[in-house]
């Protein structure tokens, strides 16, 4: 357990030592901070478009750096070859893949805090309320779904052979994460087998990341703010972060470098 | 090999566990959300739509749709043929997010108290209603812009007036009436309702508007008593 801590540490620590990602994170709260700017525009209803356009950015922005630390600790190992030295030390491959893991999950969550802290000190000054369930909840989903993706990105690094490769695959998936639940509302409605079961391939092996969108239902009736769905959803992306974490640790056993 | 079937098994156990959840929440979304929420053929109208209707981004397509929205009003060259496309304005702000109901009330007031196009607001009140029955303030509107048809001033301000008693009213309703009292009521009302508003209102621009309007009846010299509404400014 210390050694997947010390791992994490590491890798939390490498990503804000490097200059790109700090660049990514100052340009992400400014980003939310545009907002206030934003919100002139929108005559009456300021509250709503800072909510909107905050939400939008801490998805936008949690998940390029998620692809940045994913680029960034795959260029480390592959091209200056740091993971040899890694791995002669007494620390098992599982370990290292946990500890990077939970390290990239830091940097998203810090990433993802001081962007929502700017976004509720924006909401404040616009006159909404900033501790408002439902913002937090819907952030908290946002954070949940780049957890789920950073696993998936962690397989897609130890399968790819190249940088490249895994970042494409991986925008690939952000896109289709959010597309099957629609392709499969519209498989029903044409009623195709062969289409349907592709669609129902892709709805349940990749992230379905339209389960954890409640941005855009802080401001509608929805009723999926109710625990009995936030269960199954933190369910959902614990069991397959899982899955996808135990697949990429076998691979990563496996490989030669 | 024992190792390796465990392990096999432990990740099929959990993508299977994975799957029924992601089939139980799905569900629900399924159940939760109307048919137009997920992408549909009048997604494909307008790319933005489209890309909103597929990464869960409605809301704030219908935020940049209602700036549009605000420009083209806020266009003075657009009085020549007095804003002929607002109605389409609204209905591309409500076909990407039907649950913005501050553009049904808005556009709607807009185009039955200032455009005097009753027809065009009605058929905004009643878009807002099919996707929105719950929401009765829309009923109120309806209302107001069916005695605005028929003439009837009396019954559609007292409609108006009781818009103004909710806390989401548009800032325009406000403006509509304080222009229909300027011509019904006496010049004290007036600027005593002008000056209401310059306190209670939330939009700088109304309270701009408000105080403008009553520098401009004081500089009239028709108010019987101005300290009245000046007590009322410094409230």
């Amino acid at each position: 357990m210390r050694r997947v801590a010390a791992v994490a540490e590491y890798i939390f620590k490498q990503s804000f030592r490097n200059k790109i990602l700090n660049v990514l994170i100052m340009f992400a709260v400014f980003g939310i901070g545009f907002a206030l700017v934003i919100s002139e525009l929108a005559q009456e209803v300021e509250v709503k478009m800072v909510t909107d356009f905050g939400l939008f950015a801490i998805g936008l922005f949690g998940f390029l750096t998620l692809a940045l630390s994913i680029t960034v600790q795959m260029f480390e190992e592959t091209e200056l070859k740091t993971i040899s030295m890694i791995l002669v030390k007494p620390v098992t491959r599982l370990e290292y893949l946990i500890g990077k893991y939970i390290g990239i999950t830091l940097t998203i969550l810090m990433n993802v805090l001081l962007m929502l802290i700017t976004l509720m000190v924006i909401i404040q000054i616009r006159g909404g309320d900033p501790w408002s369930l439902k913002l937090i909840t819907a952030a908290g989903l946002i954070f949940i779904s780049l957890g789920v993706l950073t696993s998936t990105a962690l397989l897609l690094s130890v399968i790819s052979t190249s940088v490249p490769g895994a970042l494409i695959f991986l925008f690939f998936i952000y896109i289709l994460g959010h597309l099957t639940m629609h392709l499969k509302h519209l498989a029903e409605a044409i009623n195709n087998t062969a289409a349907n079961i592709v669609i129902n391939i892709f709805y349940y092996v990749l992230p379905n990341l339209e389960l954890f969108n409640l941005k855009d239902k802080i401001f509608s009736p929805s009723g999926l703010f109710s625990p009995r769905y936030l269960g199954f959803v933190i369910l959902y992306a614990s069991l397959y972060s899982f899955a996808t974490l135990l697949a990429a640790a076998y691979v990563f056993e496996k490989k030669e470098y | 090999m024992i190792k390796k079937i465990i392990l096999v098994f432990i990740f099929a156990a959990a993508l299977l566990g994975s799957a029924c959840l992601n089939e139980k929440a799905g569900k629900m979304v399924f159940e939760n959300q109307p048919s137009w929420y997920f992408i549909n053929p009048d997604s494909y109208r307008k790319f933005l739509h489209l890309g909103a209707a597929g990464f869960g981004l409605r809301s704030l397509a219908g935020d940049i749709e209602y700036i549009n929205f605000l420009q083209y009003y806020g266009d003075r060259s657009q009085n020549v043929n007095r804003h002929k496309d607002l109605v389409n304005y609204v209905n591309d702000i409500t076909d990407v997010d039907p649950y913005f109901s501050f553009a049904y009330t808005f556009g709607s007031s807009i185009l039955a108290f200032n455009l005097d196009r009753t027809g065009e607001a009605l058929q905004i009140i009643r878009k807002g209603l099919e996707f929105n029955p719950k929401m009765w303030q829309l009923r109120l509107y309806l209302g107001a812009i069916l005695f605005k048809q028929d003439n009837k001033e009396g019954e559609y301000i007292k409609l108006l007036e009781d818009a103004l008693k909710f806390e989401d009213h548009p800032a325009i309703v406000e403006r509509i009436l304080g222009n229909i009292y300027e011509q019904i009521k006496t010049p004290q009302s007036a600027a005593e309702y002008w000056a209401e508003i310059y306190t209670k209102t939330k939009d700088k621009k109304t309270r701009q508007f408000a105080y403008d309007r009553v520098e401009a009846i004081i500089k009239e010299g028709k108010l019987t008593n101005p300290s009245a509404v000046i007590k009322i400014m410094e409230k």
